[in-house]
This record gives C-alpha cells, sequence and structure tokens, in this order.
C-alpha cells in the first residue's frame, strides 16, 4: 500500500500543492543545520588527514585521551573504505544536504521524487554510518568525535528527510503502519540514539569507570 | 484500500489542540520511561559486574626466597616491591631487559619480596588481546609453579618473543602454552589459558590498582621513578640494610 502511494506521486492528494512536499519551517531549519554540522565534521576530518600526511607525528585536535581519540581511528583501512578517505564522501553528501536546507528554509518547492531521491541517500549514509559504528566500537576500538557527529547528524536527517517524502503530511494517504511510524518516529530515533550510547558505555566501561 | 487509509487518516486530522497536546505528551512519557529503563538495567549490569571484578581482587604473583629479610618478628618482609607490567607495552620490555637480571638478584638475596601485576592495559581487538592473555597465561604458569613463572615473565619478555606494540601478529594461546611448557610447566596450564581463567581479573587490574602507566613500581607501597639498577639496589639497601650480596647492580647481557 506504501509503495503504491509512493510509486504515484501525481495522484491528486488531499493538499494543495500535489507536486511539492510541505515542509514545516523547524523541518527546513534541521536540514541546514544538519547540512552545516555535518559539512564542518567532514571537513574537519578531511583537514586533520592531510595534516597527518604531512607530518605523521601531527597529533589531531580531538586526540583527548585513549578511548576518544580520531588519530587513531583516522590511520585505519575502515577510514578509507572505499579506497579514499570516508570524509570526502561526507564533504560531497553534506554539501548537497545544506543546499537542500537552504531552499527549504526559502521555501523553494522541492518534488515529491527530491525528497525520496534524499532519503535514499541519507539511508545509505546511515547504513555505512552503521557499519562505522561497529567497526569503531568493536574493531577499532575508540572514538572519534567528529565521525560520533556525523552519526548523530545523519541518523537525525534520515528522520526529517523519510517523514517529508513519505510522511502522511506529504500526500494524506498511507497505511497505519507508516502513520503510526511518522507519529513515533522521534520515540524511535531517541531509544535508537539510547541504544547506540549505551553500547559505548558498556564496550569502554572498563575506562569510563577510571574517570569516575 | 484508498477509502480505508482515508479513513482511518481522519481521526489524525480531527485532533484538536487538547489532544494533540496530550498524544505528545503520551507519546514523551512512554519515550522517557523505555529510555530510563534501558539505562537504568544496564547500570546495573554494569556497576554489579565492576563490583565482581573488584571482589576477585587485584591479586600479585609472589615471588621471594628462603632467605628473605622480614621485620623484627614478623614474617612480613621489609620490602615489598609492587611491578605493575603488560605484556605487550615497549617499557616494560626495556625495563625487564634492564632492570630484571637485578631485581631477580635483589629476590635471590631475600632483599625483596617481588609482587608482579601483570595486566592487560593495553588489551585491544587489534591486537587480538594479547595483553590480557599474555598475562592470565601467567597467572596460570604462577599457579602450577613460582620458578616456572619467572623463567614465562623473563621469556615472554625477550626481544624475539614480545611482539611489537603495532605489529599484526601476535602470540595465540597455543604459542602461550608452548613458552609455558618451555618454561616447565604444563599441568592445569592449558586448560586455564583456553578458558582465560583469570581475564576478568587482569583487566580489571588497571582500575582496581589505580595506575596510570605501564610499567609502574612501587616500593612498599610508594610510586617508584626508576633511574638505572644501581638506584634501585641503593634505595633498596637504604631499606633493608646490608645484606650478603646486594651490593653490586648486574649488568644485562649485551642483546
Amino acid at each position: 500500500m506504501t509503495a503504491t502511494a509512493a510509486a504515484k506521486p501525481d495522484e491528486p492528494a488531499d493538499n494543495s500543492s500535489p507536486q511539492a512536499s510541505a515542509v514545516s519551517s523547524a523541518g527546513a531549519w534541521s536540514i541546514l543545520l544538519a547540512g552545516v554540522l555535518g559539512l564542518v565534521a567532514s571537513a574537519t576530518l578531511t583537514i586533520e588527514k592531510i595534516e597527518i600526511l604531512i607530518n605523521p607525528a601531527y597529533v589531531p585536535s580531538c586526540n583527548l585521551n585513549p578511548v576518544v581519540a580520531c588519530g587513531s581511528v583516522m590511520t585505519t583501512p575502515q577510514a578509507s573504505a572505499f579506497g579514499f578517505p570516508n570524509s570526502l564522501i561526507g564533504i560531497v553528501a553534506f554539501a548537497v544536504v545544506t543546499v537542500t536546507g537552504v531552499l527549504t528554509v526559502a521555501k523553494v518547492p522541492l518534488p515529491r521524487w527530491y525528497w525520496v531521491g534524499m532519503t535514499i541517500g541519507t539511508l545509505l549514509g546511515a547504513a555505512f554510518v552503521h557499519w562505522l559504528i561497529v567497526q569503531s566500537l568493536y574493531r577499532i576500538g575508540a572514538l572519534c568525535p567528529y565521525c560520533m557527529v556525523v552519526w548523530v547528524v545523519t541518523i537525525s536527517l534520515l528522520v526529517v528527510v523519510a517523514s517529508i517524502a513519505f510522511g502522511p503530511a506529504g500526500d494524506g494517504t498511507g497505511g497505519v503502519v507508516v502513520r503510526e511510524l511518522h507519529r513515533w518516529r522521534w520515540s524511535i530515533a531517541t531509544i535508537w540514539f539510547t541504544a547506540v550510547f549505551l553500547l559505548i558505555v558498556v564496550r569502554f566501561w572498563d575506562y569510563w569507570s577510571t574517570l569516575i | 484500500m484508498a477509502d480505508k487509509a482515508a479513513k482511518s487518516n481522519r481521526p489524525k486530522y480531527d485532533l484538536n489542540a487538547a489532544s494533540r497536546r496530550r498524544d505528545l505528551l503520551v507519546r514523551i512519557g512512554l519515550t522517557s520511561i523505555v529510555v530510563l529503563f534501558a539505562v537504568a538495567l544496564v547500570g546495573y549490569i554494569v556497576m554489579s559486574h565492576d563490583k565482581k571484578v573488584a571482589a576477585s581482587g587485584a591479586r600479585a604473583i609472589r615471588v621471594t626466597s628462603s632467605k628473605l629479610v622480614v621485620k623484627d618478628g614478623t614474617h612480613d618482609p621489609k620490602a615489598v616491591v609492587a611491578f605493575y607490567e603488560d605484556f605487550l607495552c615497549p617499557a616494560c620490555g626495556n625495563f625487564e631487559r634492564g632492570f630484571g637480571p637485578t631485581v631477580s638478584k635483589l629476590i635471590d638475596n631475600g632483599a625483596i619480596a617481588a609482587d608482579y601485576y601483570m595486566t592487560g592495559f593495553l588489551s585491544r581487538p587489534q591486537n587480538q588481546d594479547y595483553s590480557s592473555r599474555a598475562a592470565n597465561a601467567a597467572y596460570c604458569v604462577a599457579d602450577e609453579s613460582i620458578d616456572a613463572f619467572r623463567r614465562f615473565h623473563t621469556a615472554l619478555y625477550t626481544k624475539d618473543i614480545q611482539p611489537s606494540e603495532t605489529g599484526t601478529s601476535f602470540p595465540d594461546n597455543a604459542k602461550l602454552t608452548e613458552l609455558a611448557r618451555e618454561a616447565g610447566v604444563v599441568g592445569k596450564v592449558p586448560q586455564c589459558v583456553k578458558d582465560g581463567k583469570y581475564l576478568p581479573m587482569v583487566d580489571g587490574l588497571v582500575v582496581s590498582a589505580g595506575i596510570h602507566a605501564t610499567p609502574t613500581v612501587r616500593i612498599n607501597g610508594q610510586d617508584y621513578e626508576f633511574s638505572t639498577p644501581e638506584a634501585f639496589v641503593d634505595k633498596i639497601k637504604g631499606i633493608v640494610g646490608d645484606v650478603p650480596g646486594i651490593d653490586s647492580a648486574v649488568t644485562p647481557p649485551a642483546s
């Protein structure tokens, strides 16, 4: 049922603008904020990576302690999953997000297919982020603060763009499942973040407990 | 289908401000309950696990000789030297290769009782948790024989056997068992190494002993900044007085 609804964006819907999805101003600003935060984090990681390449003894600004350190994370094979630094993907992707944010804040109507595309892109990003979370926690054994900013931003962004593309506010139709998912979306996200947070606490408890 | 969907949608859009607010509060309330419950549950599990580690305590491997100098009228040694080490840490390797023969001589002379705390300080998945596994094996060996522990401990710090901290290959449990056999014990060691009997204890050692680096040396509970074997011998002499044969440090064989 969901798929049918999504496949017919030109079907006349209840609301006045059938082609464009209505975006609340809170949604628009949060997309812009996500784009800027993600862009800053990706750019910082790229610059730090270049500094390390120039001078292998360089200590990145985010090396705080044995657990919270990006130096050890950035030099791992996982940090260049596709053969080049992951942060380059971030710079390109978050630039698109930032532009989208600017357009929605300016109330430029964007077609439904655009939001579906954004959702697919963000979903791929979120899948990648979760792979990185697993690697960071259980293979590398360290946390990189800028990377964690990207984790939070990407997962939050997925909730925002998916609700614009598929939420009941978009076209007025949709199944009970979609409607309930939309209604509880921030609850699900909150619980999701709590789960990741708790995994981090448990994984590095040996270290955290020395700080207490 | 579309009709049904539209009908089931209607109440959503008919919500007035008051029930919308109630709906929001219900969602926030339920979410908070789930989150708080999860945090409390995990917190409880982690804390109770922590206590178990603390209860299993910091166990030292005490190495002494029959000539041990004790405080008058007691069986307490005059000088207890505690070594907190990690089998992977390069500084521990340098320390053992430099000070090891001198420490060994002081033990044999009866000047000191040595307490070895082998920690899993540097244990990480990318070094295959070598620190913890090697430390566990050391306690397994010490259970069988202290003399074998001394040989095992020295062997693991030789340049040929100690792996590089940033290397890619680390001795596995089979290799550790083999090294224990070469040090002169089998007994329950293979099973003990395989089961990781002392893993929780060695992983908790860093916290329970309150150390921040390895090697850490403490003489009678006081942190000691080591410089040269000669200075170490002088320091011990200051505590136990003249013990036959104490006078000289042992120069480690050139390697």
